[in-house]
């Protein structure tokens, strides 16, 4: 699949459309899901971009289309490109239980990957948002042809869908503050109430597992950041294989992020020898409620992506990675 | 059943058969005026007799409703009936720029897709569904087709207010961060004039889009559609639509909230979109 520099069709400024995809069913696990492999309209370079969709029942053409345009820049790099839905969502099967992020959808992940692979696809970059990103990071043990991830607005910590506080409080409180808090009058008159006590009883089993961990609010080793993240990715530094992180200035991700770079993280960052790279765009990227930051941010990745394996000449340093 | 011509025309046709309800689930790019529309169908066993097209809401409501739709053509499917669902141009997966998107293209493309399902599955009986914008949309397709029947899921009745409402969600959000304050509205008007689109939490709104319906009542607005041609109508605020294709008493059903309906998110407010307006709901006879 690898050809000489420069005797590529390049395809730059034109974009792929519905004549060049092809919509399908793949078999995950026990589960059929649906996607739909956006095909190169300019010479292959026999890679793959997986595009993969946030939490909460987002479908695979994600906000304002952009895993649409995505992967129909992609296309026009010489890239082929997958976008599809998770199980339990748009034309999938199965049902979603849940979004936890330490218990991300590895299986679709993979049964896209092996989709591909029958194709004779052997090299792939993920590109996933928020939930989308965790799964693809966790997954990246599992792919042998991986070639880079970006990952856009990652979340550094783990929580379940609705538990963003409780796992907030849990690692950032001093246990006199959280005990403090809990003694207080209407959290106590708040235990007659059903939804409330399942509320504490969440914040509760977050804090009993972040003092598990050891970083129930006293600063640990690993920062704040989770062992979930940081094993994948620096199992990644080890391979020497790309990782782009995208955030809005706005995400609440980018903050934890950031706080999380004065511990593990910012040694693996270290490093990675600028294989991890960080971006950011003004704004908020998490769930990409702002086409200014959607329009940045797809441009950041597409010219990563093009830098990283598309129809864009490879540099020296690059080959060394992309190949095999 | 499908002949060779349309074999030629639906382009990369993918198709499951769900192996315990035997319902056959077809998804193709179907080209029309130059696109290419993200078209699902939903097949039941055996000949259905009446065909029902799902017309979308767009935006952040059609993320939040597109698998409920799916799950609605499968249940639909699962009753004898065939069932499609699509993505309007310069939608989703389908082709088009977003400033080619106006209501006369959603109105098109349901009539394009009603026609195309009608010749797929052989069905004589033509049903819509219609949900927030898409009920507007399908009760104008509805109105110049052969259509027997409609239901209306929280539908927008009123393009006007509809658009004051996107508006609304834009000011609020701004005010959120902190941004905007007295004379916010003002200024998304006039941004829309001169930049030619607003960003509203993600989505491109047209002035092209907005303006057709913002000034004066726009021919789209429910009531003069509905009314004039449905022999039947369900106008349902996230009730029940399994009634679709029985047959019922000719008139306009308005059918509030019904708490045992697995698909109703409890939420607050009236029992009807928009404050609907329950005169401009009475219906005539087509035929």
């Amino acid at each position: 699949m690898t050809e000489a520099p420069g005797t590529r069709t390049k395809s730059r400024g034109r974009v792929a459309s519905s004549k060049n995809e092809t919509p399908t069913f793949f078999a995950a696990g026990d589960e059929t899901l649906f996607g739909i492999l956006t095909h190169p309209i300019a010479d292959p370079v026999g890679m793959g971009v997986i595009a993969l969709p946030g939490g909460g029942y987002i479908p695979s053409t994600h906000r304002n289309r952009m895993w649409v345009r995505l992967c129909r820049a992609a296309a026009a790099e010489g890239l082929h490109a997958l976008r599809f839905d998770y199980h339990g969502v748009g034309e999938s099967t199965g049902v979603i239980r849940r979004y936890r992020l330490d218990e991300p959808f590895v299986d679709d992940l993979m049964g896209a990957v092996h989709w591909l692979e029958d194709d004779g696809i052997d090299r792939f970059i993920t590109v996933g948002t928020c939930f989308g990103a965790r799964t693809a990071l966790s997954a990246s043990g599992l792919i042998p042809g991986l070639a880079g991830l970006a990952l856009i607005s990652c979340p550094v910590r783990d929580f379940g869908e609705g538990e963003k506080a409780s796992t907030h409080i849990a690692t950032e409180w001093p246990m006199g503050r959280y005990v403090r808090s809990a003694l207080r009058p209407q959290v106590l008159v708040g235990l007659f109430d059903a939804r409330r006590r399942r509320s504490y009883s969440r914040l509760a089993k977050a804090k009993l597992h972040a003092l598990a961990r050891g970083s129930g609010g006293k600063g640990s080793a690993e920062g704040s950041a989770s062992p979930n993240f940081l094993q994948p990715l620096s199992q990644l530094v080890e391979r020497r294989i790309p990782v782009l992180f995208v955030y809005g200035t706005d995400d609440m991700a980018y903050e934890a992020f950031r706080g999380a770079l004065d511990g593990r993280l910012g040694e693996l960052v270290a490093r990675s020898e600028s294989r991890i790279q960080v971006e950011t765009v003004p704004g908020l990227l998490d769930g990409f409620p702002q086409i200014e930051a959607q329009d940045r941010c797809l441009t950041i990745v597409r010219e990563w992506i093009a830098s990283h394996g598309g129809g864009g000449t490879p540099t020296q340093e690059n080959k060394t990675w992309t190949s095999d | 059943m499908r002949s060779a011509s349309e074999d030629r025309v639906s382009r990369s046709l993918s198709s499951r058969t769900d192996p315990r309800t035997g319902i056959r689930k077809e998804i193709s790019f179907l080209p029309y005026r130059g696109s290419g529309i993200f078209a699902c169908m939903h097949f039941p066993q055996g000949s259905p007799s009446t065909a029902v097209v799902i017309c979308s809401p767009i935006g952040a409501e059609w993320m939040r409703n597109d698998r409920r739709e799916a799950r609605l053509a499968d249940a639909l499917a699962g009753r004898g009936l065939c069932a499609a669902r699509f993505h309007y141009r310069s939608t989703g997966h389908s082709d088009g720029p977003p400033e080619e998107l106006s209501v006369d293209s959603m109105y098109e493309d349901a009539g394009f897709i009603a026609n195309r399902l009608l010749r797929a599955s052989g069905a004589t009986g033509l049903s819509f569904v219609g949900s927030r914008l898409g009920g507007m949309v399908a009760a104008a397709a509805a109105s110049v087709t052969d259509a027997h029947s409609i239901a209306l899921w929280e539908p927008v009745v009123n393009a006007r207010r509809y658009f004051r409402e996107v508006m609304r969600a834009r000011v609020m959000s701004d005010l959120g961060k902190g941004r905007g304050g007295a004379g916010a509205s003002e200024a998304l008007f006039a941004e829309l004039e001169r930049s030619g689109c607003i960003d509203v939490l993600g989505y491109r709104s047209t002035e092209h889009f907005t303006t057709a319906h913002w000034n004066g009542a726009s021919r789209w607005d429910q009531p003069a559609s509905l009314g004039a041609f449905c022999s039947f109508s369900l106008a349902a605020h996230a009730a029940s639509v399994t009634s679709i294709g029985r047959p019922q008493p000719s008139g306009v059903r308005r059918v509030t909230r019904s708490r045992s309906n697995p698909w109703a998110p409890p939420r607050r407010g009236g029992s009807f979109a928009n404050g609907g307006n329950s005169s401009g709901h009475k219906s005539g006879s087509k035929r």
